[in-house]
């Protein structure tokens, strides 16, 4: 029998070969070892969608709300009222302001020259700095600041409601105004923490939030990731050694599946890709990925040699025997992969390509590089022999167990239990929500030191962090215009009804206030007042963090109990319905911006892309099956034990809180995709067996030492692999590697259990 | 500082320097950039007007932004932001929202009996309930007072100018000095007022009292200041019964035994003995401004408070005003006398007082509500305040 081409080409020019891939591995090593991790804030949002169209085109009008770190400084020692708290207070505020990348210009706290007190008198307004330039520390001086702090309107906001603490607030340039380089999030995440450690003590406690904080934490939290890594390839060696027991064809499958995951890294960062914290997960699962392909290559090759062939022929014949299914199963995998680019969220297509290129890299690294290794290594006598052992004894336990679901009972048994799992998986999933549930900074763990910083802020502060911003667009100096006043006290007052709403922040609040302070604080006139002359006045004396100086885009800030996908489902529909009714020509009330502005937009299209990808990935691995087996009954024997797993994966989200976001999204589309593995090669060897003449159980037990072995295995790797993310500080990735390994596991069982139990009822004619 | 008004033209006046040719052209600026900007707006198909607008019901209504209340023999009634009208008769338990047709900001309610009330607020809107409070008709606002009040002037300007062209033929040189004084302050008024019809309905009405269920007087800023003989069928405007050419505002209205009284800006105090046909100028105490006035039971005291805790307590019929203690800095908003006697006040930064020494010494109450507008007695040894922060009953510790 003449070798395929393809195996001649390779084999004949072993050493070409060979030194290709290691010049190759080079070249991407180097620039593998470039790549960054990135946390692009634009990228884990749906950037299509027309909530954040209008944030991405309103970005520049918004940024005094936008990019602000807030430092609390606590202290346990009785209150903010004593001097030697102010002078660390002083110090701080000064150490923040040497940080670069803050706006200094816009830093606040007790000690800046903006944070003022004003009083209406009957001569009109008086005001000054909250601290004098007189203060000396004194217990009058600090009397003073006391009864300052108190005219200032800064209690709950600046100062906290207990005066228990005080904040730093810190705006931020996105980009550095002198350098013109963007903010280096890590270096300024690490600066805060400098601060933290220099001026904590026992009596200073220091609380730190902001979007900056976020990030800085993700990226602090993404470097662990090497550690899961290491973990991870550690527990993978050892299982590949105990299934194994040679040393050399482990190092050597390792090796591989090692270079597969530098070439991803390589050619990603050529690409210009970065590793963001959700694609992280990607490199991992290549490995697995590779490690099992691996282990189906050794098996091959392990059984020619029991059967006498040399380590040269051995390694061809595996090749030659392994590279089709094997190519079919990746392409599989990468279709699966690729439905998640209909998802027009960056951080979702990033994967989708990070983990295209992994399984395209794969097909080289562990088909071909492999295969070329193993014949010159070979593999040890010693594993040979206990190979040969293995197969000789009559009956293997725990495989000759599972074959029994191929008899009528306990077939019909397992699909009862199957359907039984399946109604209750669809009555447990009702409960699955959209979004992140925990309140805080979701990317983060709750028990996570921002989260606790952010808790305590929520707790002592009269502000809530999760903030909706409605932009108000008109034309230039148009916010005034009395049609648009009244229009947005009217939004102010529809949204205050709805429930989780805690308060609403417009322009027309100061508009009212100023009427009032105009006429020496007399309160009767706190209302809008409706001359247009007075209103065009007062507009300009809003302070600019409040409404863009331009006039042409003034945010409602909304603030809201929490960011469940509920309320902030309540506050779109009340908007768009308001806008629907109010919006002219000349103004509109544009969804989205603020944090909760943002995750409700990001809500709706993973709420809306959800169905559509389940749908889509369904009809793609149909499609395949259909293809590979050429008959809807095994179509439906492979496919339906995914399906369950699907429902119980929905099931169990809804059972533990995790909601259906970003990262659990490409969690579907993956746990399917390489699931669907499992079930096409036990399916095929079984039918192929079936086809040689053997009863349905003893096909199965045939298949079940030779598949089904490899098939347990590759389940155990992918999930040991994900596994070791459910411990990352990073709350998503630990959702995401949870979710993973509870479908890798199902469904393998799925495969073992399932489709021999569906096979035996749906191939029945006989 | 100056007061800090952009469309009161009428305190130009003060300053002297201002020529007549630039307040002329002030006025036709004002105007021009008004009509501009009216433009603007009604390019906006989706103009709203507040006056147009029915209240919306809402859950959130009592804690909400209210400025007066009134407690009308058991049935408490209270009015705000956004044509909120609440009315409770279990002692703010419970708050009914009534039917209003309007979303303007109200600022004062009265009744003059158990069905028939009044409430009047920005943009010069009167309304008027037949039952009690619990649904309201429009029955006026500024688009049809402003030019009532222009009608006025125009009317005195005739008559006074007649006036000065008699005394001119008489040859009486002080009754003409005095006429031609008289004649451009009303021509400063005249213009302000014109103004304002172009501008709209831009003018609040603050305060209003009723004799009966008839006769009423409803006050406001700018000067204006009207009444009603038909329950408020037509209103007719005051400008000639009381002499404030400069327009200030009036903020407070109430009768304290057979005298009407009305306390202003910059210390306006009046008073009328015939209910309101002709009122009298009172030698002020405060140069600042009152934003109130109220008088106990008895008619034997009458209490003016305003700006900066400035508090002032007549026993005369306002003949003669002393200072009270008050010890506070912060502006007097609301005062009421109870059936004790006894006088509270609510001033801005939630401080309550109550005077037992009839409005000469105050004492601060525990009960602190920032923000606090209005406040009248429960009935029963209590307040109930309304504010910022909405409706609040307070207990009177002794």
């Amino acid at each position: 029998m003449k070798p395929p081409l393809i195996v001649s080409i390779l084999f004949r020019q072993r050493l070409l070969w060979l030194g290709l891939f290691i010049l190759l591995t080079l070249f991407f090593s180097y620039h593998a070892l470039h790549i960054k991790p990135e946390a692009s804030f634009l990228r884990m949002i749906p950037s299509d969608h027309p909530y954040i169209q209008n944030y991405l085109a309103h970005q520049q009008d918004l940024k005094a709300l936008g990019n602000v770190v807030r430092i609390c400084v606590a202290t346990t020692d009785g209150d903010i009222f004593t001097a030697a708290y102010l002078e660390t207070l002083k110090q701080m505020t000064e150490a923040v302001f040497f940080i670069s990348g803050v706006d200094r210009s816009a830093l606040k706290s007790l000690w800046t020259p903006q944070t003022r007190w004003t009083e209406v008198s009957e001569e009109g307004f008086n005001g000054g700095p909250v601290i004098p330039e007189t203060y000396n520390g004194s217990a009058a001086a600090l009397e003073q600041v006391r009864h300052n702090i108190f005219k200032s309107g800064e209690v709950g906001i600046l100062v906290a409601n207990d005066f228990k603490s005080s904040m730093i607030a810190a705006p931020l340039h996105d980009i550095d105004p002198e350098t013109g380089a963007p903010l280096d999030y890590q270096r300024f995440s690490e600066k805060l923490e400098q601060i933290r450690r220099r001026f904590q003590t026992n009596t200073i406690q220091i609380h730190i939030t902001g979007f900056a904080k976020v990030v800085g934490d993700l990226m602090a939290g993404a470097a662990q990731v090497w550690l899961f890594f290491a973990i991870a390839f550690g527990i993978l060696i050892a299982v590949l050694l105990y299934h194994s027991r040679c040393v050399r064809s482990t190092f050597i499958r390792a090796l591989t599946s090692m270079v597969a995951v530098i070439w991803q890294l390589g050619i990603l960062k050529l690409g210009g890709f970065g590793l963001n914290p959700y694609s992280m997960l990607v490199p991992f699962l290549m490995f697995a990925l590779g490690v099992s392909h691996g282990i189906q290559m050794f098996n091959t090759m392990a059984h020619e040699m029991i059967s006498g062939a040399d380590k040269f022929k051995a390694a061809q014949q595996a090749f030659q025997n392994n590279w089709v299914p094997g190519l079919a199963a990746l392409i599989t995998d990468c279709i699966g992969f690729a439905t998640l680019l209909i998802i027009r969220i960056g951080v979702i297509q990033d994967i989708a390509v990070a983990a295209s290129i992994g399984v395209a890299v794969v097909a080289f690294t562990d088909l071909m590089f492999l295969p070329l290794l193993l014949s010159y290594s070979g593999i040890s006598p010693r594993t040979i022999k206990i190979i040969k052992t293995r197969a000789a004894s009559p009956v293997q336990q725990p495989w000759a167990f599972l074959s029994r679901f191929t008899r009528r009972r306990w077939a019909a048994g397992a699909i009862i239990a199957a359907a039984l799992s399946t109604a209750g998986g669809i009555y447990l999933r009702q409960d699955i929500k959209t979004g992140d549930l925990s309140p805080g900074a979701p990317e983060l763990r709750p028990q996570s030191r921002y989260n606790q910083d952010n808790a305590y802020i929520n707790a002592h502060y009269s502000a809530s962090s999760d903030i909706f911003i409605v932009m108000v667009k008109t034309p230039p100096a148009g916010n005034s215009a009395y049609p648009v006043v009244v229009a947005t006290d009217q939004l102010k007052w529809r949204l205050l009804q709805l429930k989780g709403v805690q308060n609403v922040i417009t322009h027309v609040d100061y508009l009212k206030q100023l009427n009032s302070a105009y006429m020496e604080g007399n309160l009767k006139w706190l209302a809008v007042p409706r001359s247009q002359t007075a209103l065009n006045n007062m507009v300009l004396k809003i302070p600019p963090d409040v409404v863009n100086p331009n006039g042409a885009l003034t945010p409602m800030i909304i603030f809201l109990d929490d960011h469940k996908a509920q309320t902030l489902q309540c506050v779109v529909d009340a908007v768009e319905a308001f806008a629907a009714q109010n919006n002219t020509d000349t103004h509109q009330f544009l969804l989205a911006a603020g944090n909760a502005g943002i995750e409700a937009a990001t809500n709706i299209e993973v709420k809306k892309a959800l169905s559509t990808l389940i749908l889509l990935v369904y009809s793609v691995l149909g499609c395949v099956c259909l293809f590979a087996f050429k008959s809807i009954r095994a179509t439906l024997c492979v496919v339906m034990p995914l399906m369950l797993t699907s429902v119980l994966c929905e099931a169990l989200m809804a059972q533990a809180d995790i909601g259906i976001k970003v990262a659990t999204l490409p969690v579907i589309a993956m746990g399917v995709g390489i699931g669907v593995d499992y079930g096409i090669y036990i399916l095929y060897k079984l039918l192929y067996n079936k086809s040689q003449g053997y009863p349905l159980t003893a096909a199965f037990y045939r298949t079940l030492i030779t598949t089904g072995r490899a098939v347990v295995f590759t389940g155990l790797t992918l999930a040991i692999s994900v596994a070791t993310w459910i411990y990352s500080p990073i709350k998503f990735q630990a959702d995401m590697g949870f979710l993973l390994t509870f479908m890798f596991l199902w469904n393998m069982v799925g495969a073992m259990v399932l489709t021999p139990a569906l096979a035996r009822f749906i191939y029945t004619q006989k | 500082m100056p007061h800090q008004r952009t469309t009161i033209v009428s305190k130009l006046q003060n300053e002297s320097t201002v020529s007549r040719c630039g307040f002329r052209w002030q006025c036709l600026i004002a105007i021009v950039f008004t009509l501009f900007s009216a433009a603007i707006s009604a390019q906006g198909n989706g103009a709203k007007d507040l006056l147009g607008i029915p209240a919306q019901r809402s859950a959130k209504t009592p804690a909400s932004l209210l400025m007066d209340v009134v407690n009308n023999n058991g049935r408490w009634v209270v009015v705000g932001e956004r044509g909120h009208i609440l009315y409770s008769d279990n002692a703010g338990r419970h708050w009914t929202q009534a039917e209003v047709p309007v979303s303007v900001t109200l600022t004062a309610v009265f009744f003059a009996d158990a069905e028939k009330g009044w409430a009047v607020g920005h943009d010069a809107v009167v309304l008027h309930t037949c039952d009690g409070g619990r649904t309201w008709q429009k029955q006026v606002d500024g688009t049809q007072i402003n030019p009532l009040m222009l009608a006025r002037l125009h009317q005195l300007m005739d008559i006074k100018s007649r006036a000065l062209k008699t005394a001119q033929k008489n040859l009486d040189p002080a009754q003409q000095q005095a006429l031609a004084t008289e004649l451009e302050d009303l021509d400063f008024f005249l213009s302000d007022v014109a103004m304002a019809v172009q501008e709209g309905p831009t003018r609040p009405l603050m305060d209003l009292w009723f004799k009966n269920a008839r006769e009423g007087i409803v006050i406001g800023a700018y000067g204006m200041i009207l009444g009603t003989t038909d329950a408020g069928a037509t209103w007719e405007p005051l400008l000639d019964r009381i002499d404030n050419p400069q327009g200030l505002h009036y903020y407070g209205i109430t009768q304290c035994g057979q005298a009407l009284f009305i306390a202003g800006e910059r210390g306006l105090l009046f008073r009328s003995d015939d209910w309101g046909r002709s009122w009298q100028p009172l030698k002020s105490p405060f140069k600042g401004s009152f934003f109130g006035i109220t008088a106990s039971a008895d008619s034997r005291c009458l209490i003016a408070f305003g700006l900066g805790g400035a508090v002032f307590y007549s026993y005369n019929q306002g003949a003669r005003w002393s200072i009270s203690d008050v010890n506070s800095q912060a502006s007097v908003s609301s005062g009421t006398v109870l059936a004790d006697g006894s006088v509270c006040l609510a001033s801005v930064d939630g401080v309550l007082m109550r005077s037992i020494d009839r409005g000469r010494t105050f004492y601060r109450l525990s009960a602190r509500l920032p923000g606090a507008i209005a406040l009248d007695g429960t009935g029963f040894s209590g307040l109930v305040v309304v504010g910022l922060k909405g409706v609040t009953v307070v207990k009177v510790e002794d």
